[in-house]
């Protein structure tokens, strides 16, 4: 009797040790990263899939394709959205990431200011705000939280079912003409000729943008849990952003 | 008996515990994607334009810009040459007040203006003298698709019909 206890016991403690393995690999496989590709592969292609279009719907790979030189204070068509290209409802945030870099890919950064006696000079004051997006619909909610000087993050107030995009994230960018306030001038003389030369700060570096859209299915744990924000919530299927001092649309 | 009975309850309820463990937590395996794009494009900022002044066989000159930089130019031009110098000007060219010939039109990379032609008159002395030709050239501002002034000293506003 106290051997088919035992037996019944250690049966009982090997299927829950099993289940509990399973469950792990489970839990590995779905993880709410979505840095990850096996994350991807395994769950987001079955019925959750997110594209980012133009204005026609047709998909885009690449930004500023075409555009090697650009001019200052000219607006250059740049239109991108997302669409929801799986079959079940979602949300979708955007992150766009806007930095300059020298012509080898070398980031340069905006210099944090150690001290109020630290000097910060011209070529260290490289800013992304002089990069311009345009076109930005009032339907992206820009998250104050996140956001800084190089990255901004907005959320799409809106629940998008399947087969429906988002108003434009994006309609153009321009680089604003300020960035020629920005020189060292230099005279130099021979015989009686002065040659002006001057030097923008800003001249021959490379203006890099990175956008990565983001899908969540449409549920307010789900956002929480995926995206890591606890200050996003749903109400009347619109997302609602918690800021310090009172919540917005 | 009594301790039998404890080991099969105990294993049931982790069992049981595991059951209902494991199904909350599969709630939370949710659904999601995300797709990245990038792009980049240079910024140059420093130009250069160049004058070409062709001399035919009655000692006019021919004159044209050229810009030879690579970014968008606008250009202005003086022709100095005395009463012995009719200068008539080509498409684009507009003469100012101030005597200096503007160019209305962006030049951009490697594009050549139209010409400004500075024709020797028959009055002119039998003796050498200079037409002399001044260029200025500034980089193209543009404010949104329209071009704005270049530079302010030039109280000059693109493109034609924009703000003096």
């Amino acid at each position: 009797m106290i051997k088919r206890y035992i037996a019944i016991a250690t049966l009982t403690l090997s299927f829950a040790l099993m289940l509990f393995a399973g469950m792990q690999l489970s839990e590995t496989r779905s993880a709410p990263n979505p840095g990850t590709e096996s994350y991807n592969t395994t769950l987001a292609t079955s019925s959750l899939d997110i594209e980012a279009v133009d204005e026609k719907g047709a998909s885009v790979n690449d930004l500023l394709k075409g555009y090697q030189m650009l001019e200052v204070g000219k607006t250059y068509d740049e239109y991108l959205a997302a669409k929801n290209a799986g079959r079940a409802d979602e949300y979708v945030r955007v992150i766009i990431r806007k930095y300059w870099t020298d012509q080898n890919g070398n980031k340069i950064r905006v210099a944090d200011k150690k001290s109020e006696n630290d000097v910060v000079t011209e070529t260290e004051a490289i800013n992304p705000d002089y990069i311009k997006i345009a076109g930005t619909d009032t339907a992206w909610i820009k998250d104050e939280n996140e956001s800084a000087k190089e990255t901004s993050v907005y959320y799409y107030k809106d629940k998008l079912s399947a087969g429906q995009m988002t108003a434009p994230i994006m309609t153009g960018l321009s680089i604003s003409k300020d960035v020629l306030d920005h020189y060292e001038e230099k005279v130099t003389k021979t015989d009686n000729v002065s040659t002006v030369t001057v030097t923008y700060i800003y001249d021959d570096l490379k203006l890099n943008l990175d956008i990565d859209i983001q899908s969540v299915q449409a549920n307010e744990e789900a956002i929480k849990s995926v995206w890591g924000v606890d200050y996003v919530s749903i109400a009347d299927d619109k997302l609602v952003i918690a800021e310090q001092g009172g919540a917005h649309e | 008996m009594k301790v039998n009975k404890i080991i099969t309850l105990s294993a049931l309820f982790v069992l049981v515990s595991l059951f209902a463990f494991a199904g909350i937590r599969n709630s939370g395996a949710w659904f999601s994607d995300y797709v990245e794009l990038n792009g980049d494009a240079s910024l140059k900022l420093s130009h250069q334009t160049s004058v070409i002044e062709d001399i035919d066989e009655g000692s006019n000159k021919h004159i044209t810009i050229k810009n030879t930089g690579e970014t968008d130019v606008v250009v202005r031009v003086k022709v100095f040459g005395g009463s012995y110098v009719e200068i008539t000007s080509g498409e684009n060219w507009k003469l100012s007040d101030d005597d200096w010939y503007y160019y209305e039109k962006v030049l951009t990379p490697d594009e050549v203006s139209s010409e400004i032609y500075a024709n020797i008159t028959s009055s002119a002395p039998d003796h050498d003298f200079d037409v002399v030709v001044i260029l200025e050239s500034e980089r193209a501002v543009y404010n949104g698709d329209q071009l704005i002034a270049p530079n302010t000293d030039w109280k000059i506003t693109y493109p034609k019909g924009g703000n003096e």
